[in-house]
């Protein structure tokens, strides 16, 4: 394999890691942080639905706030009630 | 909820938006990358905020997706610079400072002088590579003043001139001062005068004069070349405290009427506030007299009664006058004794006076003071003896030699 199929493997399989991250204190907001994420697909005050490579991520809290930083990273704060992973 | 904000914000603007896909309007900002903080959905509208540079195209991609895109709170700098834009007085103001500082930069306003060195010193060759107040910093000639200060500053063991700013910094370091080393050279002891010897101290040498003996200027009294006994002759270095005694006289004169200078003229006065290091005068012009007796002393400022680290110094000139004076013949013969006093005080206080006689001769414009004196004191002057160490070791005599090569001839 050369280097430029290699760099384009490692491209496609960039593309297809995700990561989730939460960060949570008693008493205070929690604090989710997904990485390489592109899609928002529906979100009102209550819940959110990410679209994150063949997978929805769905949040549900009150009340979710939704910031971005970086490349494709979503940072959403509030009261998390539930984190679920569905295929699409 | 409290919006975090974090990096360098310009600005933000608020805004809400109303109907229309929402989402694909989020997803397609995340994905060209624009900035939006704070986005959250409430009653079918969506809130959030973005940069004021941001915000144009956040309302075409709304626009694109059917949301009726509103702006709403805006804060920050932007929006603050936005508002004082027509106070031109202000931007003008603050390019006249900038202006300012630029230009007053590019000369010396002070200059710093730190180190065991006289400062004055230190400026007249700074002025010499012209390093003045005043001078433009781009040009100031920084390596000839550091070579400068090492060859004229004495004992100087490094230099170092910096400009930062308008401010040049000169800091010179001494070496340690070369601790005295005794000559170790051979000598002799010779007569500085024509006296007789009353006593001698020898400490190092052989003393070639007796007590009693008369000397003239130039005379040996202790030779540096000692026998060590084994016939042979070492030099060493004389040392010897030889004290002679030997008469002098002096002459006096006083006028009874004389043209003295006298410093009870006009006076002038000026003054300077010391602050630290710095001086500033507190009048115009300079603060020179000519024929004049200056006398100088500093105070401290005191503001209701209290001390403050600030320094009053007043110089003040007098101005000479010329004066006629007329003495009696008393007046004239203490006139006399006291410059017979001051002349004892300045050139015979390194001898001891055995006798003096004092002969009083009157005359008619004055009185004429005659003084013998018989004084006693160190005559003793080393002199180096010279020698060539390649020819001359320490001198051999050989008497044993001597008698065999006589025997032979």
């Amino acid at each position: 394999m050369g280097l430029r199929e290699k760099l384009i493997e490692y491209e496609e399989t960039a593309g297809r890691r995700f990561s989730v991250t939460m960060t949570a204190e008693s008493g205070e907001d929690a604090e989710l942080i997904i990485e390489n994420c592109r899609c928002v697909k529906s979100c009102d005050d209550n819940f959110i639905v990410l679209s994150v490579s063949g997978k929805d991520i769905r949040i549900s809290g009150t009340p979710l706030v939704i910031e971005n930083f970086g490349i494709g990273s979503l940072k959403i704060k509030g009261k998390i009630h539930s984190l679920t992973f569905e295929e699409n | 909820m409290k919006t975090e904000k974090t990096g360098l914000n310009f600005g933000l603007v608020g805004f809400s938006g109303l109907g229309g896909f929402q989402e694909k309007m989020l997803s397609e900002l995340l994905d060209n990358e624009i900035r939006v903080y704070g986005v959250r959905f409430a009653e079918g509208k969506i809130y959030g905020a973005v940069s004021p540079f941001d915000y144009y195209r956040t309302a075409k991609t709304a626009r694109k997706y059917g949301v009726k895109l509103r702006a709403e709170e805006r804060h920050g700098l932007y929006f603050t610079l936005l508002k004082y834009r027509r106070r031109i007085g202000l931007y003008m103001g603050f390019l006249v400072f900038a202006a300012m500082l630029a230009v007053l930069q590019t000369r010396v306003q002070d200059i710093s002088i730190t180190g065991d060195v006289h400062k004055a010193q230190v400026l007249n060759i700074l002025e010499d590579c012209g390093i003045t107040v005043g001078a433009p910093t781009a040009s100031l000639n920084i390596s000839r003043a550091e070579q400068k200060l090492m060859l004229e500053v004495e004992n100087c063991a490094w230099v170092d001139v910096s400009c930062v700013g308008f401010r040049v910094n000169v800091r010179v370091e001494k070496g340690i001062e070369k601790p005295e080393i005794e000559d170790k050279q051979p000598r002799n002891i010779v007569a500085s005068r024509p006296a007789q010897i009353v006593r001698q101290i020898v400490r190092d040498g052989a003393s070639v004069v007796n007590n009693g003996s008369g000397v003239n200027t130039g005379d040996l009294l202790v030779s540096g070349t000692v026998p060590d006994g084994r016939d042979k002759i070492l030099f060493v270095r004389s040392d010897a405290e030889i004290i002679g005694e030997w008469t002098e006289t002096q002459e006096f004169f006083v006028p009874f009427t004389e043209n003295v200078s006298v410093a009870d003229g006009n006076k002038k006065v000026f003054k300077w506030l010391i602050l630290g290091d710095d001086e500033y005068p507190l009048f115009l012009g300079k603060a020179v007299s000519d024929n004049s007796l200056y006398v100088e002393e500093t105070s401290l400022v005191r503001i209701f009664g209290q001390e403050t680290s600030m320094l009053i110094k007043t110089g003040t000139f007098t101005e000479y006058t010329e004066k006629t004076i007329t003495r009696s013949s008393e007046a004239a013969a203490s006139e006399l004794k006291k410059q017979k006093e001051n002349f004892e005080q300045n050139f015979y206080s390194d001898y001891e006076i055995i006798d003096v006689v004092e002969k009083f001769y009157p005359a008619e414009d004055g009185i004429r003071l005659e003084l013998e004196y018989t004084l006693q004191g160190d005559i003793a002057k080393p002199v180096i003896i010279e020698y060539d160490d390649t020819e001359l070791p320490p001198v051999s005599i050989d008497n044993t030699d001597k008698t065999e090569s006589q025997a032979d001839s």
